[in-house]
């Protein structure tokens, strides 16, 4: 077992990197003072991973859209328990999520730690599906999506994802179709937890009122070790250019919702850090409450406080965006791209360049003010191939030159497309 | 845990709390202006704190104001209004980092708590008035905000559930009061309203979070010393009386999934007890609605209950396909019916105790809701804490939590259907 202590000065805090023998990564952040835990039990598995190949394979594997979420259900369900029975007896909090790169476990609790984190890593490991156990979810699941299509600000995101690749799966919704959903067994299911739930493949990041030790003790007596598969997961090819300038839909909304994206090169680790940090510092500046492009458009009302910037990306996608509510969310496209040529044009203030980042200084303290979201930090940061305080690192040496040099390359007229939901007309 | 907790009455209806922890590395500050629901002054009173907490007469600009609090290593501020219970609310609150975190020495805490004093105090003006154009362009965005109330199919079903439930009282009115109250107002007759505000309101400031508040505290209390001798007291509780009959309302839009909103009223329950029972029937998921109308009937994907202590009130909501509805109704009515009739576990009730318990200790954890749960505490009249309420919890019996399920009557049924959807062009 390999233990490293990793230590940052800026914000006075330090984490525990472990491999363990079974192949499983373990961070720990002991966090003095505070009440609660929290454990996140994660696989780099997501939505996006429909194509896979491990050395057992000849072939690579197609499987249908959203069966990592699907997988994600069906865990809570063992063959001898109910899973949140168990946790009832620890009175732990627990839930997953599925994204488009991971699927995640977790707990927050502020007693009976020990018993939580054994509870979690049995579960997780033990795989229980029957066609009844199946199809009875499928109902749960249909009734996710539909609650998921009835909102549009999820809608008009998917939507602009659809328009900006032709081919990447993240253009996909993560949970998959009432249809593609309906092609998933119980032998699919197994398939892909026996390819992607191998403990080299996933991470467990622990923050909060717990001890290092006690966490590698319970992982000790717990996790299985795993052999190595060497799985690969396979994309399409993806254009550089958009699929759709514009995606339109009718939905019944008070307000048309829009949202706008650029498309970019997709990276990976530290340089995937920098062009995130560079993206949100460009946008704010160009785009946020502190620059006069809002001042102007909100004053006259084209945009209101809904409207706001991000950044996604992943395994062969990188995108940037902004989203919101407007009666003229073509207007509000036209003029952020006019506003992307002023300041490649005039060029941005460096002592706002500063400021934005002792703003996002601000935002990763915060971080670790607050368990669950350093646990979360700890796990995301492993899942994008970097550590939890390497964006702390990026963000110091960030330079203006260098960020101001990257516009023409993350925010590309050329390569953006409009997404609207516009209201339902009689 | 470290959490130190003090209230001191600073006269004239003005009240400061302050809940330091070193562990945090943030420190919040709220400032409660509140009165009793008007209909009259809702809409001025919610413009109100988006007009306060945008900028003030030492940032005349939003755009120089945002910067300055980008340099303060993104400290924010921010206005909510809303209506709870008896208590109408104005707040206007800011958030910054600990002083120990700057990396030049700058005072951040200081000069954010000097920003927010700024916009209570200090709004920037023209003609005796709010300046206009700040003001237009919060206006428009709540009237854009009430227009996009529809969006959210779930949000605006409970909306619609609670206007029934709540028919006759101020709590069925939006907090805005009307669309057409927002139009009308002006930069002048909003400020007449904040003037009278600062005159006749109760008004709670909590200061929470890791840092040294002495110096803040002090700058606090001096603006906002007064001689005032009479101030509105509004009272946190406003039970909701039940209706002699339950009534049924339905609404239809373009959904793909319906939303059932069931409203329970109690008569004369006790809270705790009753808080539990909540908990026990629809909070969790190993709640009697989670394992039976979703794992069990496999009817939707959510399903959770609701108690609202000012209302005296239970809402149960829940995402069903059309045809359902009738059927998780029944479904949600019977696993009550089953609570009243003590048809639970032992080990149930531990697990709902336990459950609770962690929802109560893990407040210690974040600044800003000790700051409210110290606040809602003084509201109510009491000064548990949150350890002290987790005593009260676990106290409640197996018969308690029976005899408050068996006052629990159903009010109002709400559902929200679907018409035929929109097409993609």
């Amino acid at each position: 077992m390999k233990k490293e202590l990793i230590e940052n000065s800026r914000v006075g805090e330090k984490y525990y990197r472990i491999i363990h023998p079974t192949g499983l990564t373990v961070y720990v952040m002991e966090l003095s003072g505070f009440s609660g835990t929290t454990a996140m039990f994660g696989t780099k598995y997501g939505s996006v991973n429909t194509s896979f190949r491990t050395d057992a394979d000849e072939d690579i594997a197609v499987v249908p859209e959203g069966i990592a979420h699907f997988l994600e259900h069906k865990l809570f369900e063992n063959d001898d328990s109910q899973v949140y029975d168990l946790f009832a007896k620890t009175g732990a909090s627990a839930n997953a999520y599925t994204s488009f790169d991971s699927t995640v476990y977790y707990f927050d609790c502020t007693s009976n730690f020990e018993e939580s984190l054994e509870i979690l890593l049995d579960f997780v490991q033990r795989p229980y599906f029957t066609k009844e156990t199946v199809d009875k979810e499928q109902g749960i699941i249909a009734q996710e999506i539909k609650m998921c299509e009835d909102n549009p600000y999820r809608r008009v995101y998917f939507n602009l994802l659809r328009a900006i690749y032709h081919n990447h799966p993240v253009r996909t919704e993560i949970a998959g179709t009432v249809e593609s959903i309906g092609k998933i067994d119980a032998e699919l299911l197994y398939r892909c937890y026996n390819t992607f739930y191998n403990l080299n493949n996933m991470v467990l990041a622990v923050a909060g009122n717990c001890k290092v030790d006690e966490v590698i003790a319970v992982a000790d007596r717990m996790l299985r070790p795993c052999k190595n598969i060497g799985l690969k997961t396979f994309f399409p090819d993806e254009p550089e250019t958009v699929a759709a300038d514009c995606i339109t839909e009718k939905m019944s909304v008070g307000v048309p919702v829009f949202s706008i994206g650029y498309k970019c090169a997709p990276s990976s680790g530290r340089e995937l850090l920098k062009r995130e940090y560079a993206s949100a510092i460009l946008m704010s500046m160009l785009f946020g409450t502190s620059s006069e492009f809002y001042k102007r458009n909100s004053e006259s009302g084209l945009i209101n406080p809904s409207f706001e910037t991000e950044t996604d990306d992943g395994e062969g996608y990188f995108m940037n965006s902004a989203s919101g509510e407007s009666e003229d969310p073509k207007r509000v496209y036209e003029l952020m791209n006019e506003e992307i040529a002023r300041a490649k044009r005039e060029g941005l203030s460096r002592e706002e360049f500063e400021e934005q980042k002792k703003s996002r200084y601000g935002t990763l303290v915060r971080m670790f003010n607050n368990v669950s979201a350093s646990a979360s930090g700890l796990l995301s940061a492993h899942i994008a191939g970097c550590g939890a305080f390497d964006s702390i690192e990026v963000l110091a040496n960030l330079e203006f030159d260098e960020v101001y040099g990257m516009i023409g390359e993350l925010l590309d007229p050329e390569r953006s497309s409009l997404s609207v939901i516009e209201p339902i007309t009689e | 845990m470290q959490t130190e907790f003090r209230r001191e009455d600073l006269g004239g209806g003005v009240g400061l709390i302050t809940v330091t922890d070193p562990k945090f590395k943030t420190n919040c500050i709220n400032v409660r202006f509140l009165t009793a629901f008007s209909k009259d002054k809702a809409p001025a009173l919610a413009l109100l704190s988006q007009v306060l907490s945008s900028l003030s007469a030492d940032y005349p600009d939003s755009a120089l104001m945002s910067r300055k609090l980008n340099s303060l290593y993104g400290s924010w501020i921010s206005g909510y209004s809303s209506q709870r219970g008896g208590i109408y609310e104005v707040s206007v609150s800011a958030n910054s980092l600990c002083d120990r975190y700057a990396l030049s020495g700058e005072k951040i805490f200081e000069e954010t708590a000097e920003i927010l004093l700024g916009c209570i105090f200090r709004p920037e003006l023209e003609n005796g008035a709010f300046a206009e154009a700040e003001f237009n362009s919060r206006k428009l965005s709540l009237l854009s905000a009430i227009d996009s109330e529809i969006n959210d199919k779930r949000a605006y079903a409970v909306t619609l559930a609670l206007e029934t439930a709540y028919s006759g009282e101020t709590s069925a009115e939006r907090f805005y009061g009307s669309r057409e109250g927002v139009e009308a107002l002006t930069p002048k007759s909003v400020y007449e309203v904040y003037l009278e505000l600062l005159k006749t309101a109760k008004i709670e400031i909590t200061f929470s979070g890791g840092g040294d508040f002495t110096e803040a505290a002090k700058m606090f209390a001096s603006a906002f010393a007064t001689n005032r001798t009479d101030w509105e007291n509004p009272s946190y509780y406003y039970p909701s009386p039940l209706k002699p009959e339950p009534a049924f309302r339905e609404t239809e839009l373009e959904v793909s999934q319906a939303s059932l909103i069931m409203v329970f009223k109690t008569l004369d329950a006790e809270s705790c007890a009753l808080t539990v029972m909540c908990w026990l029937f629809g909070e969790t998921p190993f709640s009697k609605l989670f394992l039976n109308v979703r794992e069990k009937l496999s009817l939707c994907y959510t399903c959770s209950a609701s108690y609202f202590d000012t209302k005296s009130a239970i809402a149960v909501v829940c995402g069903v396909d059309a045809e359902n509805t009738e059927r998780a109704k029944n479904e949600i009515l019977r696993q009550l019916s089953l609570i009243a009739e003590g048809d639970f576990t032992d080990s149930e009730l531990e697990g709902t105790k336990l459950a609770l318990e962690n929802e109560y200790r893990s407040i210690y954890d974040k600044a800003s809701r000790l700051g409210d749960w110290y606040y809602s505490q003084n509201a109510k009249g009491s000064s548990d804490s949150p350890e002290g309420k987790m005593k009260k919890l676990w106290a409640v019996t197996r018969e308690e939590v029976i005899a408050a399920a068996e006052k629990v009557k159903l009010d109002t049924v709400f559902v929200l259907r679907g018409e035929e959807k929109g097409s993609e062009q």
